[in-house]
């Protein structure tokens, strides 16, 4: 191939770069004026939300490498510190989305000093057994309502500070901005040092430590950046959904669904969950309501198979083919 | 936990658990062992192993409600089915991804879980059922300890397919072909073992394995496609993970003490937190000795 699309996009001057992102940037904030279906906006905010948690899984799956399948903790940790912050505390989402970035962090660098020993199946294992005890304390506890949940009081709904909107149309730009400033982050990091820490530590973990890198204290900032971006965007899916639960937040499929979005789009690039939400969300939004029914779960089968196929014939993403990384 | 009894009574419940586990260990051990050759073998972990013991499961409920065939019966069909269901699974899917990157084989197995795992939720159903006829339903009392007949009849199924399998691995040529693939792959290949063919049979076989498992298990636990099988993956990791991984011996021993784990937690502190014991061992497990608390006998 006549060099990959990212010597093309290194090779465009900085004004056509940026120039490009504005296009789509425009192209996207005008999505609403074409139209404000119900259904349309609902996949867009739903695929909002998974570039965030795909570009937080991203940093710590893809970059350095160390698959994690505990993501859904963090996530479910900011949900639940947004939800009982504002509703028992009073305290606005628009502070409360930061804490449970915060708490999902600390959780996130808890879980990573633990874990951080291990590599490859082990990890992925290690951060199974902790997704699932996430989920067992998610049923049992008290304080967060067990089981049965947190519901949102619809008496605030509307106003100002309580982040709960009449429509989607807000909720469409908030969480769009949100992904573009969780991908902005990325971008920054991916051509920071950080970013190349983070590869060289996946490519070879033992060379990178003799060449002086502190591997485990880059693996701890990178879990510390990534529990934060899955908190934030665990906080605004409660706000989004206004009922928050176990089995919603918490169940082993949820872990899954994160993953698959970089998976999908391209392990390790900035563009990769953008992509993988864009891909994933609809497939997944659109079975669910046109085969429901009598085809309860068809529409899983079909991801399945996506994934089954990609992993086969595009290890590392449909975008890293083209960006050159496992070549 | 408020106690409902005083502590004597309380520790009347030790032995029954403790007998109760020993039984049950079995059947963990045997779920556990399919995993560990898989693993020990092709060296990929398949996070769907849960999702093929459910299919035996099913099976074994169709044969047994719709056509009337005891359970027992069913053993000999899902050795067959189930091997085939490993073996092809290899071949069409495993075997292309031996030399992908690290994250799209563990990444494949998550595909395999979601096709199998709703493909049983639409064709059965999202509710919990449970077969209806054994031909050894009820229970025995020994020694004052009660047990139920079907969960003795899986003990001595899972010691006889256990006592099988090991013969097998160590007198058979193609068992020791097996070992030796999983111990050093290369220098089997040198010694004109077919690696490929070894992997492949190690699907086969794991798989077996576990679908005998998953009949005697049908005779005792309902199932739910999407419960079930994310409950006995996890008790086969853990098994695993304590015996040391690949290491099939270990996995035997450590079925027995996750299904100790579960049983003696249950009695000792609260019930309801029983799968959470395992988890803790288990994660403990992994991040403080990673190869295996249990690792005797043959290791890597």
């Amino acid at each position: 191939m006549i060099g990959t699309i990212r010597d093309r996009l290194d090779d465009l001057p900085t004004r056509q770069r940026w120039g490009l992102a504005g296009i789509l940037l425009v192209g996207m904030l005008l999505v609403p004026q074409v139209s404000t279906n119900f259904f349309v906006m609902n996949v867009f905010i739903y695929a909002f939300i998974f570039i965030g948690l795909g570009q937080s899984w991203n940093v710590i799956g893809g970059y350095a490498g160390q698959f994690s399948l505990g993501h859904a903790v963090m996530f479910a940790v900011g949900a639940y510190t947004t939800a009982i912050l504002f509703i028992r505390h009073g305290v606005t989402p628009y502070v409360g989305i930061f804490a449970g970035g915060l708490t999902a962090a600390a959780v996130g660098l808890f879980l990573g000093a633990a874990t951080f020993r291990l590599r490859y199946h082990y990890f992925a294992m290690a951060t199974l057994a902790a997704a699932l005890i996430g989920k067992t304390v998610g049923f049992r506890w008290k304080y967060i309502n067990g089981a049965s949940g947190i519901e949102y009081p619809f008496a605030q709904l509307g106003t100002p500070w309580s982040m709960m909107f009449r429509d989607k149309l807000p909720y469409y730009y908030l969480i769009g901005v949100m992904a573009l400033a969780a991908t902005l982050v990325i971008y920054r990091m991916d051509r920071a040092k950080l970013g190349m820490y983070l590869r060289s530590i996946d490519m070879d973990q033992g060379l990178a430590r003799n060449s002086g890198l502190n591997v485990f204290n880059y693996k701890m900032y990178a879990m510390g950046v990534s529990s934060y971006i899955a908190g934030v965007f665990g906080g605004l899916y409660a706000q989004y959904v206004l009922y928050i639960d176990p089995m919603s937040t918490l169940r082993v499929l949820r872990n899954i669904d994160i993953i698959i979005v970089p998976i999908i789009g391209g392990v390790g690039t900035v563009l990769g969950p953008v992509v993988g939400a864009f891909i994933f969300i609809p497939i997944r939004e659109y079975t669910r309501t046109g085969l429901s029914g009598g085809y309860t779960g068809l529409g899983w089968v079909v991801v399945g198979v996506v994934i089954v196929l990609i992993s086969i014939y595009r290890p590392g993403g449909v975008l890293n083919q083209y960006f050159g990384r496992w070549d | 936990m408020p106690l409902q009894f005083g502590w004597i009574e309380y520790l009347n419940l030790v032995p029954q658990a403790f007998f109760s586990g020993l039984l049950m260990g079995l059947v963990y051990a045997l779920v556990a062992v399919g995993l560990a050759l898989i693993w020990g073998v092709a060296d990929i972990v398949n996070f769907a192993y849960g999702e093929y013991m459910l299919m035996a499961m099913y099976v074994t409920l169709i044969g047994s409600n719709n056509y009337g065939i005891d359970p027992l019966f069913m053993i000999p069909v899902n050795v067959v089915l189930l091997f085939a269901a490993g073996y092809v699974t290899y071949k069409l899917v495993i075997k292309r991804v031996m030399d992908a990157p690290m994250l799209s084989q563990i990444f494949v197995t998550f595909g395999i879980l979601l096709i199998l795992r709703f493909g049983m939720l639409f064709v059965m159903g999202p509710n919990t059922r449970s077969v209806e006829t054994f031909m050894f339903d009820g229970a025995v009392v020994i020694a004052g300890l009660n047990f139920s007949l079907p969960k003795i009849v899986t003990g001595v199924v899972s010691l006889v397919t256990l006592a099988v399998f090991f013969l097998f691995l160590n007198r058979t040529k193609t068992g020791k072909g097996i070992r030796a693939t999983a111990q050093d792959p290369e220098a089997a290949q040198v010694m004109g073992i077919d690696p490929d063919y070894m992997n492949g049979l190690a699907w086969g076989i794991g798989s077996a394995t576990v679908g005998v498992a998953g009949t005697m298990v049908a005779t005792f636990f309902s199932m739910q496609p999407e419960l079930t099988p994310t409950t006995w993956t996890l008790f086969a990791f853990a098994s695993v993970a304590l015996g040391g991984f690949g290491n099939i011996l270990g996995a035997v021993a450590g079925g027995m003490v996750i299904s100790m784990v579960e049983h003696l937690g249950g009695v000792l502190l609260n019930p309801s937190y029983k799968e959470l014991y395992i988890f803790l061992v288990f994660i403990l497990v992994l991040i403080y000795k990673p190869e295996g608390i249990l690792n005797w006998g043959e290791g890597e």
